[in-house]
């Protein structure tokens, strides 16, 4: 688990630490400098107190006694007289050895760097000498003092990441919260006006998704309801037909009764395969990938399947003009495009007349169209008739009034242009579908 | 009874026509709102049955004009929506009984029976009239303690006199009663019907008053 606090935490303090330690380091070379400056300087004027301090060098005593090299200065002074003899040295046990030079030297005694100053007058020579560890001793101190505010940081830094993080996450907690209450009939938005700008971009994602499922959900719930609705009237068909087969008084009586029976139920069973279908079709529903189809031997196959059926009522169903043209597209959605079309056209159409289905192309589009010498649909009526259950008044064709809401389902998933127009000999309807080449194209390459 | 069924599915509206006429009734059916209006301007019904998702007028409108009219009508609505609102603005619109699809044909023939009985201002189905009783659910007929058997008509037409014992009904006013739109109605079918059912019955049980019309001897 990716914890957020954990990975500041496991950020911050470290960066902390090494920002502590270059500032230290830098410190300890800028120190340095200084130091030495201080520390000539300090050597210096010890050498001339002492030159001025000590008119009588006879008197050796005044000074203080030599212990003081345990100081952190660790500073050797050495004091001759005039004839060079050595009157006083604070390394009693084994004095340093008089450098010549006048001024400051840096020499090597004891595997040890030594800092000299040497003055004098017409009396006294005065050495002053400072091992240079000492004085790198007192840098490093100084820039390790540097460390210790850093150290106590960092604990405090801690804590109050802690803390901040813990609160700057609650809005977070909140809404997790608010989320956990939710089931599948609370969909409405989560607030996201007192959210911190970093957590609003997800809120308002969720939002989104919590909106988009209500709309499903809705759709679903009338879509469920719509389809219970339209159930009730071929079922109420059906109970009553078969009321009328068991009080029927003579074997004619029932055999009639039987047959309206047996429309009742094909009419339901129709009516519950075209609401499957139209279930399937549904946006939400998983869509299958697009192919590359070859649109008349699709068409030629759909009208041999309605022949019977056309034959039935002697209607002349056929490929009126066609031409090679490949799609991109569902096969067996489209089939169910076809056979709408064409089981709307044989059941619109009186006995003896004519459908005809034709495939044309040109450079943007393939046309697919039906059309009929039937009764056609008035023009005021052509956008409604594609509403789901709708059923033109007047029609007592058994159909389910989803026929053509799923043709403009499928239509619409294929991106085809759907138009209705007057069929032939000025009655009847033409169905045309535009499938626009560069479009399922580009769907394919999707 | 004549009865008129306003629904806009072929096949429900054969099936309950077929159902209705089997227990009796004189049965007209109309397809839409604009004919449904038409047809209860008439004032031959004994009682409507109502679908409500009608094309060019609702159910709901067409029950409110009527009851608007003063018109007292029992309506029966049949429908498919079967929501307690749907149900309340049905009855309040001036249904006398709401039934949901599916329904079935037995509680449908009685429900229109007992709308009729209680349109009748009686708490029984069986007619009585004296001697001769009249029972419209198993179709029998009893007079001075002898079943009698009659012809589908000679009920149909007995049963209406036997509504209002006493009170006179034109020859024309029981052939509304007793004939639908498409039954051809010879000229002298009632003078013939009446004729039978006073050889079954004996001759005083029916009245007539000449040029008038026919009633039932309320003292028979």
């Amino acid at each position: 688990m990716i914890s957020i606090r954990r990975r500041l935490l496991l950020w911050s303090l470290p960066a902390l630490l090494v920002t502590g330690l270059l500032a230290s380091i830098a410190t300890y070379f800028d120190a340095q400098e200084e130091i030495d400056e201080l520390s000539d300087q300090h050597m210096r004027q010890i050498a001339l107190i002492l030159l001025q301090q000590i008119p009588r060098p006879d008197i050796p005593h005044t000074l203080p006694t030599p212990d003081d090299t345990e100081e952190e200065s660790q500073l050797v002074t050495q004091l001759w007289d005039k004839n060079g003899t050595l009157i006083y040295s604070s390394l009693r046990a084994s004095p340093m050895p008089r450098y010549p030079a006048q001024g400051f030297i840096t020499e090597n005694w004891h595997d040890q760097v030594w800092r000299i100053y040497t003055a004098r007058n017409n009396t006294l020579a005065v050495q002053i000498a400072q091992p240079m560890h000492a004085r790198q001793e007192i840098t490093a101190e100084i820039s390790l003092r540097m460390l210790t505010p850093i150290a106590v940081l960092i604990p405090t830094l801690a804590l109050v990441i802690w803390i901040a993080i813990g609160q700057g996450l609650s809005p977070l907690r909140r809404l997790t919260s608010e989320l956990g209450r939710r089931n599948a009939l609370s969909l409405q938005p989560l607030p996201v006006e007192t959210l911190p700008l970093e957590i609003k971009p997800l809120a308002v994602a969720l939002n989104d998704l919590l909106h988009r499922l209500d709309d499903a959900l809705t759709h679903q719930r009338q879509f469920i309801a719509d389809a219970a609705h339209e159930l009730r009237t071929p079922l109420t068909a059906v109970n009553l037909q078969a009321q009328i087969v068991e009080r029927a008084q003579s074997s004619a009586e029932s055999a009639a009764a039987m047959h309206t029976l047996k429309l009742g139920i094909a009419r339901s069973i129709h009516l519950v395969q075209q609401l499957l279908t139209m279930a399937r079709l549904e946006p939400e529903a998983v869509q299958r990938p697009f192919v590359e189809l070859d649109l008349e031997a699709l068409a030629k196959q759909v009208l041999a399947d309605y022949a019977p059926l056309a034959h039935a009522k002697n209607i002349d169903c056929g490929l009126a003009h066609s031409e090679p043209a490949s799609i991109m597209g569902d096969t067996d959605s489209l089939r169910i495009l076809l056979g709408n079309l064409i089981d709307n056209a044989i059941h619109h159409t009186p006995a003896g007349g004519r459908i005809d289905v034709s495939i044309h192309t040109d450079h943007q589009q393939v046309l697919l169209e039906v059309q009929d010498n039937g009764c056609g649909i008035p023009a005021e009526e052509r956008t409604r008739v594609f509403d789901r259950f709708y059923r033109r008044i007047g029609n007592n064709a058994p159909g389910s009034g989803l026929g053509l809401a799923i043709v403009k389902r499928i239509a619409e998933h294929h991106y085809a242009e759907i138009t209705l127009n007057e069929g032939m000999d000025h009655t009847g309807l033409k169905v045309t579908l535009g499938f626009p080449i560069s479009i399922t194209q580009h769907h394919h390459d999707d | 009874m004549r009865l008129l069924v306003i629904e806009d599915d072929q096949m429900i509206g054969e099936s309950l026509c077929h159902g209705l006429r089997q227990e009796g009734f004189t049965v007209d059916w109309v397809h839409d709102g604009k004919a449904a209006g038409l047809a209860l301007a008439n004032d031959v019904y004994a009682l409507a049955l109502l679908d409500l998702g009608l094309p060019h007028k609702s159910g709901l409108d067409l029950l409110k004009e009527l009851r608007q009219r003063d018109n007292t009508l029992p309506v029966l609505i049949i429908t498919a929506r079967d929501s307690v609102a749907d149900r309340v603005s049905g009855l309040n619109s001036g249904a006398d009984d709401y039934l949901v699809k599916p329904f079935d044909l037995h509680e449908l023939i009685a429900r229109v029976r007992a709308l009729l009985r209680r349109n009748a201002g009686r708490a029984q189905s069986l007619l009585v009239c004296g001697t001769l009783s009249l029972d419209p659910i198993t179709h029998e007929v009893i007079h001075q303690g002898n079943n009698i058997t009659l012809s589908a008509r000679e009920f149909a037409l007995l049963h209406t006199l036997m509504e209002k014992p006493g009170a006179v009904l034109s020859r024309a006013q029981l052939e509304e009663k007793l004939y639908g739109w498409n039954e051809e109605v010879e000229s002298n079918a009632v003078e013939v019907h009446i004729h039978h059912l006073r050889k079954k019955l004996g001759t005083d049980v029916i009245g007539n008053v000449r040029g008038v019309g026919y009633m039932i001897n309320k003292t028979v």
